[in-house]
């Protein structure tokens, strides 16, 4: 066992003692000389690193990975209580956007209680884009002068937690936060951040807001290059037929694809009709819509990369076949909806949270209980849908969310790989395999409700899927320490990441690649872990 | 004999490894702290240190000064006759030369090595013209090591402890670094480091200057706009560096200025000064929340905040650390001298030293490396210009990483690899190190071409190309320009600067004696003057009559009244 990683390469047997680890490490370190054996080097670096971890988690005895540990992480979940997100005045469990204050420190401001400032931004705890009135805004712009003072009093890594935090609801509430945005990003200095491989997504997102705007004062200058094309798409009613009438196609066509790309809010100042008229109509769809759901959506895509080649599968999810059967009249007793919430989230939910959450998913289910199936029946489609719906959810998550996902996920298909083979842990696109997270065993029935209680509460169950492929490259160091973890050659690193190779192979490539992106969030693209 | 290198924007310093200790080397005139200050006048005639520095004042178009902040770019100083054109390096290697100098003064041996410092956050350039800079000096380079590691190794080796991780806040005059760096079991690690390559002490200067002309009123403004730009910035910068320093030790200090020999005068509070600083003290806050949050610390974790730097004395800096971590610094090492003693250290122990047998660094890469890649969107858009990451900052070093890329065109007859480094995800906004290019085989688009980048201690980076395919291997070790150039040509720069006169060292005291005193003549006006200007002629004459003892005695008394009226000095 002690052959095992890390133990085996630092020489030691395994132990929760951070003391010993580094002594083991300085004597291994002292015997090589780094520059000549950088392979080694980097290695016992690794090692050392995976050995403290697994000593803080006090989880050394068992030497590298076990099932039974697996699900040591879960309570990361339970640390989202919308409750403590809003104040007590809010009403209870107002569904505002909640925060995974889990991940990064991300912290709420101690003075003043950000309840009243939510509550503007969500009135009732509620997402609208309706704007805010003048009074809404300078009570809002007063409590943001607080939280600004607050923040600058504190020591610096709260600080960085309670901008994170405003971020985050800055990002959430656009575009009703608008006007508010500018003081924020001023007041902190985000727009240092714009444009970094490591900016955080919702001040990325409010950055890409203000050069939204920065970039309409330019398009309407004459001089600009799309100007003609920006006036043109502004004009109501769909394009002249008169080939010498209208703007440069080429412009027109250049501007849009920016703008869809970069800035799709300010589609909303075109005219939609002039807009469809010079695309596609199957072009046409509003990414804008999504990009609000989505809040972060507009992550820039990036392909190239490494493993990754155009025939790699893209993380575009398709639904499972509707199973179509007989409908029985027959209502559900308040009790009967309740085993049904039960089974699905645990008990700590009830049905009007899921209607709250989950507006899309609660039809669903009342669609089910309408159709008067048997409980029995109604809850495997329920299932199949909420799989379906959980499934979507990484691919549209706010970045802490995501990690949590991605967290289960790992537990999940670690589970699967122990107990159920690793031909169910490598199964393309399903995380459960054959195994259905969401019944037979307790364990991965306890796993896959506190998966979908964190997708729930995050609001994400009723998203669509997005309207785009995602894509991601992966950087050299998480390649490297993939093939390290997995052991695996470049050549079966390749296959697995194109999801060829025998199972075992994409199994522990799938393990791997989430263990390696899980333990730096930071500083992997969130496209990474959307389709890891 | 390897020595260690402090080459500072404002001031630099040398040391020395000897007898199980790290020694600080003074200079001619006694002080172990050398500003990094050069003039040079129209007939070759060539000051370094503290002459050149009051020099200054009095011959601002012969002088330079913080030229660090130049270093790496194609900036040129024009100094002294019409062909003095100097690059940064040229002037760096002129105060090498200096410290080496003094060294060999003061140890019978000119040293051939060095370890010299650079900011963590340095990037590939400015480090290669660094490295330049000690050639021209005619030394041997054997490392550069990151200024805050040479001052954590000054701190932590200080009892031989283990240290739980510290964070190293080092604000130079023109630079600024975070690392954070904890020690165990004689392993110096440091865990991650970021930085502003344009930020500081001078910074604070200018945000002075900005808020203490206006107030001196509409005849010092027309005076100051009827004199040559380069004197105008000059005075403002002694006047604003004197104010800084008084800043220090009160609430509130005089910025004076004489121009044509009429003083003008404002007073400066903290209060206003702090406000003028605020957008600086917000750009001091980044880079320690990136260091801390890529090695995953918080601040609560730390064992000590160690400042390192001139700039650290400011007490606006200090009440900022303290407020960004909840408790005041640690103020036991010397901010100036840290950085020279742990250069020396890493010479020590790169020559084996006694008492570092079980020392061991590491250190990080402080900066991403990677190259420019192009992608295809989903509307068939070729997107040109992105930086793919392959090593990611913050990783150990050394470290080699492999990723591989594809082609994107039928027949693309070879591949561009452009190398760059930086945080940026659009290469045009980062710093560009090197290309290569590498033929790949006709066919389909989708050809494999492996990128290996390999990152040592010393901070130098190679590129491996392979083509699978054909088995094509090519290799790039990133050189600079300024590298390509022929042997011939940089061994004539090193001729020119070896061309300049400098003052016989036994004259170096009388040589700063009387810039300074030149310095002060301009800075007064009056009686006072006349007094001065007297003065130094008379000195002038006692040292052309040669008589050493003679000239000794003139020099004590000449200082002497110097001091003391050097106290009522505006300048």
């Amino acid at each position: 066992m002690t052959a095992r990683f890390p133990w085996g390469a630092l020489g030691i047997e395994p132990t929760n003692d951070r003391k010993a680890i580094r002594s083991a490490y300085a004597a291994k370190l002292k015997a090589i000389n780094p520059d000549e054996d950088v392979a080694g080097f980097t290695r016992l670096r690794q090692a050392r690193e995976e050995a403290l971890w697994l000593a803080k988690e006090g989880r050394a005895e068992e030497g590298g990975f076990e099932a039974e540990d697996f699900f040591g992480d879960a309570q990361i979940l339970g640390a989202v209580d919308l409750n403590e997100v809003t104040s007590s005045d809010a009403g209870p469990a107002a569904p505002v956007p909640p925060l995974d204050d889990t991940d990064a420190g991300v912290r709420e401001p101690h003075d003043p209680k950000p309840g009243r400032f939510l509550e503007i931004l969500f009135p009732g705890g509620e997402f609208t884009e309706d704007p805010l009135t003048a009074e809404e805004y300078e009570e809002a712009a007063g409590l943001m002068q607080a939280i600004f003072a607050d923040a600058q009093g504190a020591v610096i890594d709260k600080q960085g937690g309670i901008e994170d935090w405003l971020a985050h609801y800055l990002a959430s509430g656009w575009p009703r936060t608008g006007p508010l945005v500018e003081d924020a990003v001023a007041a902190f200095g985000w727009d240092r951040d714009a444009g970094r491989i490591d900016e955080y997504a919702p001040v990325a997102f409010l950055n890409a807001r203000l050069h939204a705007l920065t970039f309409l004062k330019e398009l309407e200058q004459p001089d600009h290059e799309w100007h003609h094309a920006y006036v043109e798409l502004r004009k109501p009613g769909p394009r002249s037929k008169l080939p010498w009438q209208g703007a440069n196609i080429k412009h027109v066509t250049d501007l849009l694809v920016y703008m869809r790309e970069n800035y799709p809010e300010l589609e909303a100042y075109l005219d939609g009709e002039r807009v469809a008229s010079y695309v596609e109509p199957d072009e046409v769809g509003s990414p804008w819509k999504w990009a609000l759901l989505v809040v972060i959506g507009l992550v820039f895509l990036f392909r190239i990369g490494a493993a990754i080649s155009d025939s790699s599968p893209q993380a575009t999810y398709s639904a499972p076949p509707i199973v179509t059967s007989q409908a029985i009249p027959a209502g559900w007793s308040e009790a009967q909806q309740q085993e049904v919430i039960d089974v699905l989230f645990g008990p700590a939910v009830d049905l009007s949270t899921v209607q709250i959450q989950a507006p899309a998913f609660a039809e669903e289910l009342m669609r089910l209980e309408d159709m008067g199936l048997s409980a029995d029946n109604a809850l495997s489609l329920a299932r199949s849908d909420l799989r379906r719906r959980v499934l979507q959810a990484a691919a549209n998550a706010e970045f802490g969310d995501l990690v949590s996902i991605k967290q289960h996920e790992l537990n999940l298909i670690r589970w699967l790989r122990d107990n159920e083979g690793v031909e169910a842990c490598a199964a393309p696109g399903i995380w459960y395999g054959g195994q259905d997270a969401f019944e037979g065993d307790a364990e991965l029935t306890v796993e896959g409700r506190d998966l979908a209680r964190q997708v729930l509460m995050a609001r994400l169950l009723q998203d669509d899927p997005p309207d785009f492929p995602l894509r991601a490259s992966i950087p050299g160091n998480v390649v490297q320490e993939v093939m390290d973890r997995a052991g695996l050659s470049q050549a079966q690193f390749d296959q697995a990441a194109q999801n060829q190779g025998d199972a075992a192979t994409r199994c522990a490539y799938r393990v791997a690649l989430l263990e390696t992106i899980l333990r730096r969030p930071g500083t992997v693209s969130a496209d990474l872990l959307r389709i890891g | 004999m390897l020595i260690g290198i402090d080459l500072g924007t404002t001031n630099s310093a040398v040391a020395i490894w000897r007898d199980g200790d790290a020694d600080l080397i003074e200079n001619a005139l006694s002080k172990v702290l050398t500003p990094s200050a050069v003039s040079v006048d129209k007939g070759g005639q060539s000051w370094v240190g503290q002459a050149a520095l009051d020099r200054l004042a009095t011959q601002p178009s012969e002088t330079a000064t913080s030229f660090k902040r130049y270093i790496g770019t194609e900036h040129i100083t024009a100094l002294g006759s019409k062909r003095g054109k100097w690059r940064a390096e040229d002037l760096s290697a002129m105060v090498l030369r200096a410290l080496v100098d003094d060294v060999e003064a003061a140890t019978g041996t000119r040293p051939t090595e060095a370890v010299i410092t650079v900011p963590a956050y340095f990037n590939d350039k400015q480090r290669k013209a660094t490295r330049r800079a000690g050639e021209l000096a005619g030394l041997e380079v054997r490392r550069l090591i990151n200024e805050p590691t040479a001052a954590a190794l000054a701190f932590g080796l200080q009892d031989r402890g283990d240290r739980e991780p510290f964070l190293v806040f080092d604000l130079g005059g023109g630079t600024f670094d975070v690392s954070i760096v904890e020690m165990f079991d004689g392993i110096v690690e440091v865990r991650a480091s970021a930085g502003d390559n344009r930020l500081g002490g001078d910074d604070f200067n200018s945000m002075l200057v900005k808020i203490a002309r206006p107030a001196l009123g509409d005849e010092a403004e027309s005076a100051l706009q009827h004199m040559a730009a380069d004197k105008r910035e000059a005075l403002l910068t002694l006047a604003a560096e004197k104010c800084r320093r008084a800043l220090t030790e009160s609430d509130a200090a005089k910025f004076s200025l004489t121009l044509n020999g009429q003083p003008f005068e404002t007073s400066v509070t903290t209060e206003a000064f702090e406000e003028a600083c605020a957008p600086l003290i917000a750009r001091l806050r980044e880079p320690v929340v990136r260091a801390m949050r890529d090695c995953g610390i918080q601040s609560d974790e730390l064992s000590d905040i160690v400042l390192v730097g001139g700039a650290t004395r400011m007490p606006v800096v200090r009440k900022a650390i303290t407020r960004m971590f909840g408790r005041f610094p640690n103020a036991n090492v010397h901010p100036d001298h840290a950085v020279a003693l742990g250069a020396a250290i890493q010479a020590g122990l790169l020559a084996s030293g006694e008492g570092l047998e079980e020392i061991r660094i590491s250190d990080v890469a402080p900066f991403t490396m990677g190259i420019n890649v192009a992608e295809r969107d989903r509307t068939g858009r070729i997107h040109d210009g992105l930086f793919s990451p392959i090593i990611q900052r913050n990783t150990p070093v050394p470290v080699s990483r492999e990723q591989s890329f594809s082609t994107m065109h039928e027949n693309q007859p070879s591949v561009k690899l452009e190398v760059y480094q930086g945080e940026a995800r659009l290469v045009r906004d980062n710093v560009l190190l090197g290309e290569l290019d590498i033929p790949v085989p006709k066919g389909p688009a989708g050809k494999e071409v492996r990128v290996r980048f390999t990152y040592d201690s010393s901070g130098l980076l190679e590129v491996d190309a392979h083509v699978p395919e054909t088995d094509l291997r090519k290799n790039l070790v990133i050189a600079d320009e300024e590298d390509r150039k022929d042997k011939a040509s940089f061994e004539k720069r090193r001729k020119e600067l070896e061309k300049l006169k400098v003052h016989p060292r036994d004259e170096a005291e009388n040589v700063a004696l009387v810039a300074r005193a030149e310095r002060m003549y301009e800075s007064f006006s009056g009686p006072m003057r006349d007094q001065i200007g007297q003065m130094i002629l008379q000195f002038e004459s006692v040292i052309e009559a040669q008589e050493p003892r003679a000239i000794a005695e003139a020099r004590d008394q000449f200082a002497a009244v110097l001091d003391e009226i050097d106290g009522h000095s505006p300048l």
